[in-house]
């Protein structure tokens, strides 16, 4: 089968509805949530907004690093990138996100009230207040949206430009390098402390320097599986199949297969550091993870996020077969929710408490409500694309064409 | 009792034809890897994509290597670390013995694997980054300080804009005149015998 881009963008359409069906049918349980328990509602909702936030981030950072160092895997998936940040309307997932934070506002009495209502003889609370109270928070939380969303938009317009002017000067290009460069810092620097406010704040007694980066991690690699996905159910269309190759899918499969690794440093780091110390209060976070069922799910966690997926992703096949990558993409997709549901649970739950799992059906709600009306935005977003489905006329691109040669490639126009 | 070696290798390296582009040299390797030859290689002044298929070789079992070093090196770090730490196992080598000699650190465990892992992990990158060096040297038969391809008079233009690709005398499928004529029939701008 090989299709026309229009086909491709019409099974964008048919896939963007059945997000949208699934979108709904979690925000009706949602708000069924809401109403009946909604204390667990919260809980539930912060963890599937945790999933689908960590994603959106992980988009913006393959973006900012592909801008720094092209490459081919990078333009193949450029229009994913900015179908899931910002894709030129307001109906924009990472927009979306920016508006599906208020239930948490709402709820911050619930899930912040710990620091936000300290307790006046709370000493630990009392010297992080600096820090660690409800204007400043707010302040945070405004500055790090309207940055992402800056950032994307700029890139986004910078992009669209490089693409269709033939500029010989590189002037654009330099601009778009230097916004990357510098965004990049304090793009990671608002992700550690966005993930720090919103996540880490549920247990604010606990601290860790690792946390915003596991996190960022986690979202990258998922974004990345998402668009590993997206690339091959694109694949049999134009014009994704006149230029895909297998050494682009063993690039994308690469990014995944490193990214697993990552992700096992640096929460084995966390880990290790806490369990050296072994003092009250930092051990406290990983006590209340390893009773019962969660011990199991944080072991399945080091064996289904890092041993099996590095196992497989090791081996050839599994990154330059395209039905094979887009498996393991779907896989990485669905570990980040145990990942995500170990790591935000058990924050609402007492040190020694049962070992139950804390696990509720509104979880899965949040997921699919959150993450419904996101695809919807992200296909839809992408079927209703005017740009070229592949940007053919970055002068980059076309020098990635045969031999890389930047220089001939930027030249010769 | 004396007697000459016979050296076992025959007067001519092989045959080489040059060409023009990759283009060029692609297409003429896959068609001599398709008359049944198996012992060919290509040259030029970059890497040309697809070529390795194109030449009919196999690929290299250098990652299988370095995945074996790789569990070594795992194994080795766990095994020193346990044994040292959580063990008074003694064994004698030569007039040396050497000792576990475990120590109570803030009463953690004596195998304590969170705090062996990171030297686990190293090992396993050393042993494996070691062995990707070292094989890629000598899987490559580096160093080399003779090659008789270097005696074809035409040969130096492959580090400049030609391109060359070589049939080797030991080739069981390689005859001298048979080769000529194939090579030939590929349309190269020359065709030159090599001589050891």
């Amino acid at each position: 089968m090989n299709g026309t881009s229009a086909e491709l963008q019409n099974k964008y359409a048919r896939m963007s509805k059945t997000a949208m069906i699934a979108g709904l049918v979690g925000v009706a349980l949602l708000a069924v949530g809401w109403v009946t328990q909604p204390d667990k509602f919260y809980e539930s909702y912060i963890f599937g907004y945790a999933y689908w936030i960590t994603v959106t981030l992980g988009l913006i950072g393959w973006t900012l690093l592909h801008n720094l160092t092209a490459g081919k895997w990078g333009f193949t998936i450029r229009r994913f990138l900015q179908a899931g940040t910002f894709n030129g309307s307001a109906l924009s997932p990472l927009i979306l996100m920016a508006v599906l934070f208020l239930p948490i506002i709402i709820g911050s009495d619930h899930l912040y009230g710990t620091w936000m209502d300290a307790k006046p003889d709370d000493h630990v609370l009392a010297a992080k207040a600096f820090y660690l109270n409800e204007p400043f928070w707010y302040a945070r939380l405004i500055f790090y949206f309207l940055f992402w969303i800056f950032l994307t938009m700029t890139l986004r317009r910078l992009l669209l430009k490089e693409e269709k002017t033939l500029d010989t000067t590189r002037s654009n290009m330099r601009t778009i390098q230097r916004l990357s460069g510098g965004g990049l810092v304090l793009f990671m620097l608002t992700v550690n402390f966005a993930m720090t406010d919103w996540m880490m704040s549920l247990e604010p007694h606990w601290f860790s320097t690792m946390y915003g980066i596991i996190f960022l991690i986690g979202g990258a690699i998922s974004a990345i599986a998402l668009c590993n996905g997206m690339t091959v159910t694109s694949s049999s269309y134009s014009p994704f199949s006149k230029y895909l190759d297998t050494k682009t899918y063993h690039d994308l499969g690469n990014l995944m297969f490193a990214l697993t690794v990552f992700w096992a440093y640096v929460s084995f780091s966390q880990y290790m550091i806490i369990w050296s110390a072994n003092i009250g209060e930092e051990a406290g976070w990983f006590l209340k993870r390893i009773t019962g069922w969660k011990e199991v799910i944080g072991y399945g966690l080091l064996v289904f996020h890092f041993i099996f997926p590095f196992l497989v992703l090791i081996q050839r096949k599994w990154k330059r077969d395209p039905q094979r990558l887009k498996r393991m993409a779907l896989y990485i997709l669905s570990v980040h929710f145990l990942d995500m549901l170990w790591q935000i649970k058990p924050a609402f739950q007492e040190v020694g408490a049962t070992g139950d799992l804390n696990f509720h059906w509104l979880d899965i709600a949040a997921v699919l409500g959150i993450g419904g009306l996101w695809l919807w935005l992200f296909l839809s977003g992408l079927a209703k694309m005017k740009e070229p489905l592949l940007p053919a006329h970055d002068p980059r691109m076309r020098g990635a064409k045969p031999v890389v040669d930047d220089h001939a490639a930027t030249a010769n126009v | 009792m004396s007697h000459t070696v016979e050296i076992d290798r025959p007067e001519h390296y092989g045959m080489i034809a040059e060409f023009d582009s990759p283009e060029a040299l692609m297409a003429a390797a896959e068609k001599t890897r398709d008359a049944g030859y198996k012992q060919i290689d290509a040259y030029s002044s970059f890497p040309i994509e697809g070529m390795v298929d194109a030449l009919g070789q196999k690929r290299t079992r250098l990652p299988k290597l370095i995945l074996t070093a790789g569990i070594t090196g795992m194994l080795t770090g766990l095994f020193l670390q346990s044994w040292t730490a959580a063990s008074t196992l003694g064994i004698t080598i030569g007039p040396y013995m050497f000792y576990g000699y475990p120590m109570n650190i803030g009463g953690r465990p004596m195998l304590s694997l969170p705090n062996f892992i990171p030297v686990t992990f190293e090992m396993t990158v050393l042993f494996a980054a070691l062995t990707a060096v070292f094989g890629t040297i000598l899987l490559n038969k580096l160093p080399m300080p003779y090659h008789p391809l270097f005696n074809a008079e035409r040969f130096s233009l492959a580090s400049q804009d030609k391109f060359f690709l070589c049939v080797e005398a030991r080739d069981p499928k390689y005859d001298r005149e048979g080769t000529k004529a194939f090579l030939e029939g590929l349309h190269p701008d020359a065709v030159e015998e090599v001589e050891h």
